[in-house]
């Protein structure tokens, strides 16, 4: 009995060892989540997403069940299933698209950082293998998100005590979530290993994603238009490929009370997406290592920068917005080159669709113009944040800040640069949103009573933008004057931006609630949104030109 | 030129710097030798402004680095131990950039860049990327920068680390030159054997306090210098370490190769006794040569090799 007992506990004591994932992650999967428990960010991250999750459910619970007080207690309880399909709808569509967004910046510098540090040179000299180390650095951040998508569980099943939502809607929504997720995760892995600066990687991604899973549809439905496909065999591609549209599947299905379509088949399909990425990742690891150092030995430059001006420019105007402005628009190397040209043209296609849609009266031109406007607006959002970020910890990553500030410029000339800087160098994407929101403005004339209140729109839309412009550069300069690495900036400065949104949503509610001239009240609560972000984006200048030279070293 | 004054820099429970008092005189090259982690980086960071003391003061050019911060870096060039560059720019923009960040007019900023890049003899790397230049190349460039500005004085940290013979040797002629030039220069190095032929002063500190300060004339006397000597005799090694051992001024005598090694007790003088000694005990000399103390020696005495 006692060799059986301890044959069983030697043989338990194996498992750890035999386990195929330990095998699979190597000693980086530990490392990494040994640092991850040191750092103060990840249970940041948790409590902001959670704090966040909470401000939105509170937002339905309000709106939803205590929208009127008058009602009987017996109406209230007859709305609580209602109110459960919309809280669980909300909760799973902000972890669809957070998650996803967590995914790509928590990747972003994954290898990318290990190559900037040189620590990949060491790494590749050990027994660890190129498949050990991208899994191991995958998984461990997955594991982080993981963890993050769990935190909501208890509260999925709570309000799942309302009734009215079937659990297939629950496990579907994650399930499809935390497919999409891996996906999004293992790209920006991908895109980590050919890109250095976490920022290019997180625009990368994103542009991506919006072609894969959004322009895609548009290019499908020109291809049934021409008879190339039938409307079934577009929708069963579409259906593999687009996880935005299995979730508004889902959620159409269950909010008609309707069997849901299935979903087993997309997942299955990202999970293998993300596995060729991961393999095309491990093949890339080395390549792109070697790529490194051969770039290091070119002594010129020349080869690697293939866009690089062959005259020297002179600095004239303030240095600091020179040098920023500096920066190349296009990437420098011939492969990055063909990445950005591959992208355009995916974009171009996409536009070119949708123009044919609109030609054909499949989509109305109010809703191409929106899209379109919105597309920027977040491309915008995207790049603006990331570039005001990093135009500080850059200089922390590069160790050049503390030899910038033993100059005779002050903080303010300094932030007011990079500030400038950031706006310039936004301004193209900025540039065609003023046209769009005319035309929607022009396309939608016939809704709006008068020219006053057309005037008040356009005025309360473009103090909007406004508002977000000051508000993204002067925050993400000041996470900038805090942080160290770019990706945390940004990834705080987003939160910080979603997190205001909603509570100035929900303010601007109340106030066309408590005024009841919905038609009087829209204009000025957009005006009073711009207003308020205009504010706190000058205050988050000014607290970073304060902060400018506290712990330049930490 | 640098004055600093009961200087204190603490870190929560750890003190990096401890009451540190220091003057260097204008045109001289001082060197800060220390084991890492004994307070020479942070004593530089706070002469260049970009930490705050804890208490005491420190003036550069007269002037105080806590309240004329702006004035002091117009004085001063620093190099950091890890020089960062920008690895958008080209030498000469990168030169150009931070003589526009000093206030340079534009008119004059090209025949101070050209001026500079001459010095560093990197006129022929101009329009190269600056991150694409060699570990020894960018300790130039660093160097070339902090000249930009003409500034009085000079605060670099262990700018020959990492560098090979070659490079080290560049740099300390540079060195030379700029001390022709009147500027004054603050150094630290690990490279002790070099700062004693380029320094007039050396100031050793270990936790954060300053264990010697002086010229290299007077660390000699005082961690008895020519306390050793290298002593070859003909045959009779046995015999020659029997009569010297003998002698109350002789702490010890070890064979080391083809000649010996006496050690004098500290203090104790050396004139002619060991060559009386031998003569008269019948043992053939061929040479008798003093061993000269070194910097490293003196860093090893006086830190007692202690390494945080």
């Amino acid at each position: 009995m006692s060799e059986l007992t301890h044959n069983l506990g030697v043989s338990i004591r194996a498992i750890p060892r035999l386990l195929p994932l330990s095998r699979l992650t190597g000693p980086l999967f530990d490392k990494e989540l040994r640092v991850s428990s040191r750092q103060r960010r990840f249970y940041l991250l948790r409590f902001a997403y959670i704090a966040l999750l909470a401000i939105v459910v509170a937002q339905f619970w309000l709106s939803v069940v205590r929208g009127n007080r008058n009602v009987s207690a017996v109406v209230w309880v007859s709305r609580m299933p209602e109110a459960g399909k919309q809280i669980i709808t909300t909760i799973l569509w902000f972890q669809f698209i957070v998650g996803q967004l967590i995914a790509a910046v928590l990747l972003s510098g994954a290898i990318g950082g290990e190559i900037r540090q040189r620590s990949l040179d060491v790494l590749l000299t050990t027994p660890v293998s190129r498949f050990q180390i991208v899994l191991g650095k995958l998984l461990s951040k997955l594991l982080q998100l993981v963890l993050m998508l769990a935190i909501s569980l208890p509260l999925l099943a709570i309000v799942r005590v309302f009734g009215g939502v079937p659990w297939n809607y629950v496990v579907s929504g994650l399930c499809i979530t935390l497919t999409a997720a891996v996906f999004v995760a293992s790209l920006s892995l991908f895109c980590s290993i050919t890109q250095r600066q976490t920022h290019q990687v997180m625009a990368t991604v994103l542009a991506w994603c919006l072609i894969l899973w959004g322009g895609l549809l548009g290019v499908l439905s020109v291809l049934v238009f021409v008879k190339y496909l039938t409307p079934l065999q577009s929708e069963s591609i579409a259906r593999l490929i687009s996880p935005p549209l299995v979730m508004i599947e889902q959620t159409q299905a269950m909010f008609m009370g309707k069997g849901a379509s299935p979903w087993g088949w997309h997942c299955l399909f990202m999970l293998a997406a993300a596995g060729v990425l991961v393999l095309l990742s491990v093949w890339r690891l080395r390549r792109a290592r070697l790529d490194a150092i051969g770039a290091r030995l070119d002594s010129s430059g020349s080869n690697r920068r293939w866009l690089w001006h062959r005259s020297i420019r002179r600095v004239k105007g303030a240095p600091i917005v020179w040098k920023e402005l500096r920066r190349p628009y296009l990437p420098r190397n011939r492969r990055q080159l063909l990445g950005f040209i591959t992208l355009l043209l995916a974009i171009a296609a996409i536009t070119i669709c949708l123009v044919v849609l609109v030609a054909y009266d499949m989509v109305p031109l109010v809703g191409l113009a929106a899209g379109v406007a919105y597309l920027l607006w977040l491309m915008f959002v995207v790049n603006a944040t990331s570039t005001s970020a990093s135009a500080i910890t850059r200089e922390k990553e590069a160790r050049t800040w503390p030899i910038l500030l033993t100059t005779p410029l002050d903080n303010g000339e300094i932030v007011r640069g990079k500030a400038v800087g950031a706006l310039r160098w936004n301004l193209p994407l900025l540039a065609p949103l003023p046209f769009l929101g005319l035309l929607i403005l022009i396309v939608a004339f016939d809704e709006i009573s008068g020219a006053w209140e057309a005037v008040y729109y356009l005025a309360g839309w473009v103090f909007r933008v406004l508002g977000a412009l000051v508000f993204l550069v002067g925050m993400a300069l000041y996470m900038g004057t805090r942080v160290k690495t770019t990706s945390v900036a940004v990834v705080a400065t987003w939160g910080i931006y979603l997190a205001s949104r909603m509570v100035l949503t929900f303010a601007a509610m109340m106030m066309v609630m408590v005024s009841g001239a919905p038609g009087a009240m829209m204009p000025i609560a957009g005006l009073f949104q711009g207003f308020i972000y205009v504010l706190v984006g000058l205050a988050a200048l000014a607290a970073a030109m304060r902060r400018v030279r506290r712990n330049v070293f930490a | 030129m640098i004055e600093i004054t009961k200087l204190t820099k603490r870190f929560g429970s750890l003190t990096a710097v401890d009451s540190l008092d220091l003057r260097i005189e204008a045109g001289d090259i001082f060197g800060f030798i220390g084991p890492n982690g004994a307070g020479k980086t942070t004593t530089m960071r706070i002469l260049v402004t970009l930490m705050e003391p804890t208490s005491g003061a420190a003036f550069i050019d007269g002037l105080d680095v806590t309240k004329k911060g702006k004035d002091v870096r117009r004085r001063v060039g620093y190099m950091p131990d890890f020089m960062g560059v920008y690895d958008d720019l080209k030498v000469f923009e990168y030169l150009e950039f931070f003589a526009a960040a000093f206030g340079i007019e534009y008119r004059k900023r090209k025949a101070i860049v050209e001026g500079v890049l001459e010095l560093t003899d990197l006129v022929s790397k101009q329009s190269a990327a600056v991150d694409s230049l060699s570990r020894g190349m960018q300790q130039r460039l660093g160097l070339a920068r902090v000249l930009i500005h003409d500034p009085k004085v000079l605060i670099l940290d262990e700018p020959a680390s990492g560098l090979d013979p070659r490079a080290r040797i560049e740099i300390r002629e540079l060195l030379r030159e700029l001390k022709r030039m009147g500027k004054t220069i603050m150094i630290s190095s690990h490279i002790l054997s070099e700062l004693e032929e380029i320094c007039d002063q050396v100031g050793i500190i270990e936790h954060g306090q300053l264990v010697f300060g002086g010229t290299i004339e007077e660390i000699r006397p005082r961690l008895g210098l020519h306390s050793k000597v290298r002593v070859k005799v003909l045959d009779g090694d046995e015999q020659a370490i029997e009569l010297l051992t003998a002698l109350p001024q002789i702490e010890s005598v070890e064979s080391a190769g083809e000649y010996l090694s006496v050690t004098f007790r500290e203090g104790e003088q050396t004139d002619g006794i060991i060559a009386r000694t031998l003569v008269n005990g019948g043992v053939d000399l061929v040479y008798l040569q003093p061993e000269q103390l070194k910097l490293d020696d003196a860093f090893l005495k006086l830190t007692k090799g202690i390494v945080h």
